[in-house]
């Protein structure tokens, strides 16, 4: 796992991140950061996930060195760890599952679990409490801070090939306020039990005091890590100069970084329901996330849709009501037809027809001006000096006759243009032929129009 | 890895889910936008509807008040004559000088929307005044009814009533 590569260890006093660069077995600290921080002593304690996640990102900023990935080590005490003999060759981690549990004191299904296989043919069972860590794995993630390996520290020591001529080690810089033990049995076997109580010597080497801790089979050693070397990785120092550690404690982090960065992925806690998703699953949570505040907006905007529509329908109720109530004013009716509208219109096209005056209804342009109209006009248009005898007069279908005698020709004449003083009548000129009995009888014929 | 593989599928199912689900809820807006702009043209035609059926409908009652020129159907030849006999009485012509009537059938009058139904009538010994006054109380009396045609003979020296032909019409609305 070549390139560069963070590391970040949560311990009971500060939160500490490392950035190395790691290329072949040659790995250089480029640099570390701490902040300090009182984590839990047990993970299932009430903490406040968001206040270590806000002590990681802090400590990870510190070191401001962009980093292909980050590995998280959890302190011993928050895990439960059990050394499994099983009977099977190759036994299924179910099977390791069932056989841990009964050594448990929470239930199965509120860990993750690892085994660790030791060459002895035993195996280290590592557990963590899920929900916490997903909690807190879940603050980072909320934070841009994604893990992607979790580790613990102690096993990770203890799986370390090149103590193996110390059999035992305690750990007790001042990371750990109660100490650890990590056991190596002779068979290659391993126990690893928080101790009761920190030890007197806080730092330094107090080689050969092991035989008080409870295994009491090996001495006990305090490791200074400073003087181990891996590859070439330089001695520390404090990181960013923010508080001086002592060279011992901050060998002993370097040394955790190393091996968790050089772990074997059976260590990696992030599996099952605490799995890492990568780059895919923060796709899809992305676009889980952008599909929810979607349909959030999306509902909200069908929401006011419905309302706007409602309102519409409402106001459309409305204006049929008033429609329905104009429409009864006219017609009785109790509920409104379909196409009122236009059977109004037609209604008020019919009664325009059946009241249209006197010269519309009766006098179009295809029909003549009254008969009745005409004969008083022309009466009324004769003058009191002409005397005439009507005998026959017919005004039918347009067309005017009349009959009659008078004193003389001109008289005749006369009365022919009377006649064409009246509007719309138009005289054709007058037959005369004189009486026996005296006087000029007469015969006039006129067209009748509309008089428009 | 298969737990791991498990959670992928699981969250991969669930963003399809909720793709579906914003999918469904997008199709849902969309109809709702359309049915809104559909009620919102309802509610346009609607109210643009009212105002036309308002102005129709003051229209028509102002209409009703004004005296019709034409009747809306065929009337029964009697109730013609009905007003013509009150006419006569008002216009104090005998009754005896009303010699026939002769009920025609109607005509369509052409290029407008009325039928013509005239009733010919046939007076002897009528005067002019005597037709006058008839034309003028049958108007008054029913202003539907018109003289179509006037027909005046018989006049001599001797005699100077004349024998009258009228047609007294009225006009149907038929459209």
């Amino acid at each position: 796992m070549n390139g560069i590569q963070t590391v970040c260890i949560i311990s009971d006093e500060r939160v500490d991140a490392l950035a190395l660069d790691v290329r072949g077995r040659t790995i250089t600290l480029l640099s570390h950061g701490h902040v300090a921080h009182g984590g839990p002593d047990s993970i299932l304690t009430e903490y406040d996930s968001d206040e270590l996640a806000d002590a990681v990102t802090t400590a990870l900023r510190s070191i401001d060195t962009p980093a292909d990935s980050l590995t998280l080590v959890i302190p011993m005490q928050w895990c439960f760890v059990h050394r499994l003999t099983p009977n099977g060759k190759r036994p299924t981690n179910e099977a390791l599952s069932y056989e841990l549990e009964p050594s448990l004191p929470i239930g199965l299904e509120a860990l993750t679990c690892v085994f660790v296989r030791n060459s002895d043919s035993s195996i280290l069972a590592i557990a963590v409490p899920t929900r916490p860590m997903t909690e807190l794995l879940a603050c980072l993630e909320d934070r841009d801070v994604t893990v992607e390996r979790l580790l613990v520290d102690a096993p990770l020591l203890q799986a370390d090939g090149r103590d193996k001529a110390q059999a035992n080690r305690i750990i007790r810089d001042h990371r750990w306020t109660r100490g650890l033990l990590a056991a190596n049995t002779q068979s290659g076997g391993v126990i690893v039990t928080p101790t009761t109580k920190p030890k007197a010597t806080a730092s330094g080497s107090t080689e050969g005091e092991g035989n008080d801790d409870r295994n009491g089979k090996t001495g006990a050693i305090t490791l200074d890590l400073t003087k181990t070397t891996h590859g070439g990785l330089p001695s520390p120092t404090a990181g960013n100069g923010r508080s001086p550690a002592k060279p011992q404690a901050e060998g002993a982090i370097l040394k955790l970084a190393t091996l968790a960065v050089r772990s074997d992925p059976s260590h990696d806690l992030r599996t099952g329901e605490l799995a890492a998703g990568g780059r895919w699953d923060r796709a899809v949570k992305l676009t889980t996330h952008c599909l929810a505040v979607a349909i959030l907006l999306l509902a909200v905007v069908s929401a006011g849709l419905h309302l706007k529509t409602r309102t519409v329908r409402a106001n459309i109720a409305t204006v049929q009501a008033a429609q329905l109530q104009t429409y009864a004013g006219v017609i009785a009716t109790e509920q409104l037809p379909p196409g009122a509208a236009l059977r109004l219109a037609s209604e008020r096209v019919r009664w325009q027809g059946l009241t249209r005056g006197e010269k519309s209804a009766h006098s179009t342009s295809s029909s003549p001006k009254e008969p009745f109209t005409v004969l008083r006009e022309f009466v009324a248009a004769l003058p009191g000096d002409l005397r005439i005898l009507l005998n026959e007069a017919r005004i039918e279908g347009g067309q005017f006759v009349l009959r009659g005698a008078t004193v003389s020709h001109r008289d005749a004449e006369r009365i022919s243009e009377v006649l064409g003083t009246v509007e719309g009548v138009t005289p054709r000129p007058p037959r005369t032929s004189r009486l026996a009995s005296g006087g000029v009888e007469f015969s006039i014929t006129a067209g009748v129009s509309d008089g428009s | 890895m298969e737990a791991n593989r498990e959670q992928q599928s699981q969250a991969s199912k669930r963003a399809i889910v909720l793709a579906g689900l914003a999918a469904l809820t997008a199709g849902l807006c969309v109809l709702q936008v359309r049915t809104l702009a559909s009620a919102q043209d309802t509610y346009q035609t609607q109210v643009t509807e009212l105002a036309t059926m308002r102005a129709d409908a003051g229209a028509i009652l102002t209409l009703r008040n004004k005296p019709r020129s034409a009747a809306m159907q065929t009337r029964p030849n009697q109730d013609v004559l009905a007003q013509v006999e009150n006419a006569l009485k008002t216009s104090a012509i005998d009754r005896s000088s009303w010699r026939d009537s002769i009920p025609q059938l109607p005509r369509r009058v052409a290029g407008t929307d009325y039928k013509e139904v005239t009733t010919r009538l046939y007076f002897e010994k009528l005067s002019l005044q005597q037709l006058a006054a008839f034309a003028q109380n049958l108007r008054q009396i029913d202003g539907t009814l018109t003289l179509s045609m006037i027909n005046l003979s018989g006049r001599t020296y001797a005699t100077p009533e004349y024998d009258v032909d009228v047609g007294v019409s009225y006009r149907v609305y038929a459209p």
